[in-house]
């Protein structure tokens, strides 16, 4: 599914983000991606939506070299590929509904894909009942979770969550995690870059442990691994 | 292109116009002044292009006023000469009696007004018919040499206004000139006018862009709102010097031809002529300025 070869990431000041990371994530898989801050996670995140490029090696996404990708098949292939954030960037004057119908209409999905899709991804991470109302009328695990239900509606492979529950107190932050481990029971890859020790520890699944731009640590059922 | 797109970004357009709509007036403002401008200057070089181009049509001839007292003999003397000047296409002799009618023809229902004349003081001519325009000096000057080696004094005045002609052409390219420097100097306002207020639009929109970057909409699907205000701005601004142009025109023209001098009607472009000529020029440089000014932004500010 995803294949990194002698990736090296060097930003123009000079700073080595990543170095010669050789990666390969499997379809299906679960994946943990932790570190300190500077680690380069961001960056492995940047490399895999091509919002950069790589100083050198070979980004491979379903059989695609990414690294060779023209920029008008950028659109496509974040279709595959989708994210979630710590802050979840919502539209506030959108409904949730809305919010959620947005990312359809923005890759000109036909209308009655949308009125089936979207209630089906609000059942997915049960909000239903909410579909009328606006993000600032939600807790911040009901955003997240609208967050979520927008990244899947178009069905991508591969689901990038960067710190999803970062924001979220302990309680909310393991229903998100249900419902992340539900999406990746559904077939969907799940990456998600994490400093929440707890959850690391406790779902006992691949983790990568990244740190001044290398992989120190890869690990099958692996713990967190840092004290905090 | 789905329709429902179309709808979609026609509608996110017309939202960015009327969320700023302060900057808005001002983009549909300095669009519609720069190509009211215009419209002045299209005035002035169409209209004296039109005047040179009658005045041609009318000089392309070289009249000879021929001396009362010349013989019928002399008369067709001299006309053999001419004839014989390279240059000359063709020559018609017009005798007094023909003079007075054309006259009359040519001042229409004033005509009566010749009627009263007494005498026909008109004088016999020659009208020299030249190839073209440039030949004329030519022609006259060989006139004027039948007159002074051959010491012919039949000859009482040779008119012909070429002159006239060059200079209504200079004055033309003149004001074409300067009028195409101001205005570009004026649609580069207008333009910079328009990407700041697309710069507006963008701001109020960079979080919904965001997402749409993320999850996988086109370049142009990104784009194509901000084209479509950029646009609409232009054209809103051309309408509005298209109106401009043509209730000023028509007061001018109507100024022009009942105030002043019934025949120059003749002289002048009609406004619908001119509406004519002003709608496509205003709306491609409307919406070009427009689309411009958009894309001036977008490639500042927008990174897709």
């Amino acid at each position: 599914m995803i294949q990194l070869k002698n990736v090296s990431k060097i930003y123009n000041k000079g700073i080595h983000a990543l170095t010669n990371i050789n990666l390969s994530i499997d379809k299906g898989e679960f994946l943990f991606l932790v570190g300190p801050s500077g680690a380069g996670k961001s960056t492995f995140i940047k490399l895999l939506l091509k919002e950069e490029e790589p100083t050198e090696g070979s980004i491979v996404v379903d059989h695609q070299d990414i690294t060779k990708m023209s920029r008008r098949k950028i659109p496509y292939h974040r279709r595959n590929i989708s994210v979630i954030f710590q802050d979840f960037r919502l539209l506030p004057n959108k409904t949730v509904y809305e919010n959620i119908a947005f990312a359809m209409q923005v890759i000109e999905a036909s209308s009655k894909d949308i009125r089936r899709q979207v209630p089906m991804v609000l059942g997915m991470v049960g909000l239903s009942d909410k579909a009328k109302q606006y993000p600032h009328e939600l807790s911040g695990g009901e955003r997240q979770r609208v967050s979520i239900a927008r990244a899947i509606v178009n069905n991508p492979s591969i689901l990038i969550a960067d710190e999803p529950t970062g924001n979220l107190d302990p309680e909310t932050a393991w229903e998100i995690m249900k419902v992340l481990k539900q999406i990746n029971r559904r077939g969907t890859t799940v990456v998600m870059v994490t400093h929440a020790k707890d959850i690391v520890d406790t779902m006992q699944q691949r983790v990568i442990a990244l740190e001044k731009g290398r992989i120190i640590r890869d690990e099958h059922r692996g713990a967190y691994g840092y004290e905090d | 292109m789905k329709i429902r797109t179309i709808n979609y970004m026609l509608k996110q357009g017309f939202v960015g116009i009327w969320r700023n709509r302060g900057m808005s007036i001002a983009s549909i403002s300095s669009v519609a002044a720069s190509l009211a401008v215009l419209g002045v200057i299209i005035t002035i070089v169409l209209n004296i292009n039109n005047l040179s181009y009658i005045a041609q049509m009318q000089f392309d001839t070289i009249q000879v006023y021929l001396d009362d007292e010349l013989t019928v003999e002399e008369i067709s003397n001299v006309g053999q000469k001419m004839t014989a000047i390279s240059g000359v296409k063709y020559v018609d002799y017009e005798s007094r009696e023909d003079a007075l009618n054309r006259m009359k023809e040519q001042w229409g229902e004033q005509g009566y007004l010749l009627d009263v004349l007494e005498e026909n003081t008109l004088p016999n001519s020659y009208v020299i018919h030249v190839e073209s325009i440039d030949m004329a000096d030519y022609v006259v000057k060989e006139l004027r040499n039948i007159e002074d080696v051959e010491e012919f004094e039949g000859i009482e005045e040779i008119k012909y206004h070429k002159d006239i002609v060059d200079n209504m052409l200079r004055i033309a390219s003149f004001v074409r000139t300067i009028g195409l420097a101001l205005i570009l100097v004026l649609i580069l306002i207008a333009m910079f006018i328009i990407a700041n207020t697309i710069k507006l639009t963008l701001n109020a929109r960079k979080q919904e862009i965001t997402i749409m970057k993320y999850v996988g909409a086109t370049n142009w699907f990104v784009r194509w709102p901000f084209f479509i205000e950029g646009m609409v701005l232009g054209l809103i601004g051309s309408v509005i010097a298209l109106v401009f142009v043509y209730y000023g025109y028509q007061y001018a023209f109507d100024l022009i031809t009942e105030k002043f001098y019934v025949m120059l009607s003749a002289y002048v472009v009609s406004v619908n002529e001119m509406m004519k000529r002003t709608i496509p020029i205003f709306t491609v440089i409307g919406a070009g300025v427009g689309a411009l000014g958009s894309i001036v932004s977008l490639r500042k500010h927008l990174k897709v």
